[in-house]
């Protein structure tokens, strides 16, 4: 069975919002509300991240073409939460020092920094008129960026994570990720052999 | 022992008013015994909700998260429970908790709490002196520092079946911080005993310390001669020293310390040398380089 157009946006807004209902069922996040936001905007951020990577190969074992909306819908969430991510950082985090300073003590910032100017582009060029205008082989060869923003978010979840509740999850994530731009390379040999 | 044995409940409810309506950050009933530390806690020090105090937690013995104390540590059983004092002194001793209400007057102080990772809260805790604790047990002139060790029992402390840290935990002070009238040993909150996710029933708090010195659920307490190998030393030199005295000119390489965020506060604050008892605990560490012994 295809499933519709319609029937695949109601899958993606289902678990956009459940994402985002999720930390109010939860009273602790109330306590230090943004510790709270950072930690649970940068976990989804990176989990949207991931799900943007995996629809591709999702549409293609489960032939489902229209579900190829879900890769815009997904990134446009993940950028979202790197932005809300980077908006509290920038107002509640740095206060009395300045971001330079923060670069120096806590070099996992700078990567967090990176992956989110990575990510900018690829939002801003995420609707079809613009598609349109750069030319779609363009637009293809600008969201590879999308990789190096995955990377430098993991290790940026790595870095922060490693002392306290462990890398498990950051390396979690990066083999996923790797194991995903492995899947996508064999893809794209194998196409070229075709094509020759 | 029940809570109401050591004071009635309605007296804790005053206290709590009291706690409310002043700053002083010591309780009327200890005022006069400790005049002279008028302000524990200043103006814009207003004690944290209990809910916070007792919900947000580091207590790597039942989960690395913040959340996990709560979650896990009912699984603990405090009664019975002893203390074992030893190590290079006159008299050492094995006490129960019943042992030690006696041995002591319970007192209430406000203390701020600041804790290495940036965040902070004020605590009203119940307890009594560590140092009118310690000269029960007549510690030899040859002792120069007090290690304290935490409870071992993985079946309980569910954090302890991960080798996060080398178990059991370890806390140690010099002997004359030890005996500073500011060190004190932590039986309640807010007048209720102490839950098991804040160190039940018997911890240590130095306020002038990042929090992980102050060390939950005492099992035993040495007079020592040499400085004792504390489990965050141990864990990671390079990041923890021995003294970890709250310092806004010493990062932290994860975090800065310059400032902190008050639970319950949205903008961060500064971080004052020492927690703000400076005045307190200054003659400690005069001739010392605190960068060398952050």
């Amino acid at each position: 069975m295809v499933l519709n157009k319609k029937k695949c946006l109601f899958f993606c807004w289902t678990i956009i919002i459940f994402s985002f209902v999720y930390p109010f069922l939860n009273s602790f996040y109330l306590i230090n509300p943004v510790e709270s936001i950072l930690h649970y905007s940068g976990q989804s951020s990176i989990r949207f991240l991931l799900l943007t990577l995996m629809i591709t190969p999702l549409v293609k074992f489960f032939k489902q073409p229209f579900f190829m909306f879900a890769r815009r819908i997904f990134g446009l969430t993940s950028f979202f939460y790197a932005l809300l991510h980077f908006l509290v950082y920038l107002f509640f985090e740095i206060e009395s020092f300045g971001v330079y300073e923060d670069f120096q003590t806590r070099p996992f910032i700078a990567y967090g920094f990176f992956a989110f100017f990575c990510l900018i582009p690829l939002a801003v060029t995420s609707n079809n008129n613009l598609i349109k205008k750069i030319g779609v082989k363009n637009w293809k060869n600008l969201h590879q960026l999308i990789y190096p923003a995955f990377a430098f978010s993991a290790f940026h979840y790595y870095f922060k994570s490693v002392s306290k509740e462990g890398p498990g999850l950051a390396l979690a994530y990066l083999f996923l990720g790797l194991f995903l731009l492995f899947f996508r390379a064999f893809k794209l040999s194998f196409r070229s052999r075709i094509d020759d | 022992m029940s809570d109401l044995k050591i004071t009635p409940k309605s007296i804790y409810l005053k206290r709590r008013s009291f706690i409310k309506n002043s700053f002083l950050g010591i309780s009327s009933l200890s005022l006069s015994k400790f005049a002279q530390f008028s302000s524990f806690a200043s103006q814009n020090d207003k004690p944290t909700s209990y809910e916070a105090i007792t919900s947000y937690n580091n207590f790597y013995e039942f989960g690395t998260s913040k959340s996990d104390p709560k979650k896990n540590a009912f699984r603990l059983t405090t009664h019975p429970w002893s203390v074992e004092v030893g190590g290079l002194c006159r008299s050492p001793k094995t006490l129960d908790m019943d042992d030690i209400f006696k041995l002591n007057k319970i007192e209430e102080r406000v203390y701020r709490f600041r804790c290495v990772e940036g965040w902070s809260m004020v605590i009203p805790w119940t307890g009594f002196s560590l140092r009118d604790f310690l000269l029960h047990f007549e510690p030899d002139d040859n002792a120069r520092y007090v290690k304290f060790e935490t409870l071992y029992r993985p079946e309980e402390m569910i954090g302890q079946k991960s080798n996060i840290l080398d178990w059991p935990y370890v806390e140690g002070l010099r002997m004359d911080e030890a005996m500073h009238p500011l060190s004190f040993l932590s039986t309640g909150i807010y007048g209720e005993s102490l839950l098991n996710q804040n160190g039940a029933p018997l911890r240590l708090v130095t306020p002038w310390k990042y929090g992980f010195k102050s060390i939950k659920s005492i099992v035993k307490i040495s007079f020592e001669r040499d400085m004792p190998l504390t489990s965050w030393v141990k864990s990671n030199p390079k990041e923890y020293g021995f003294y970890s005295n709250v310092n806004p000119d010493v990062d932290h390489p994860r975090w800065s310390q310059k400032t902190e965020r008050r639970i319950g506060e949205w903008l961060r604050r500064k971080t004052l040398m020492y927690n703000g008892y400076g005045e307190e605990v200054n003659d400690l560490y005069k001739n010392m380089d605190l960068k060398k012994w952050f």
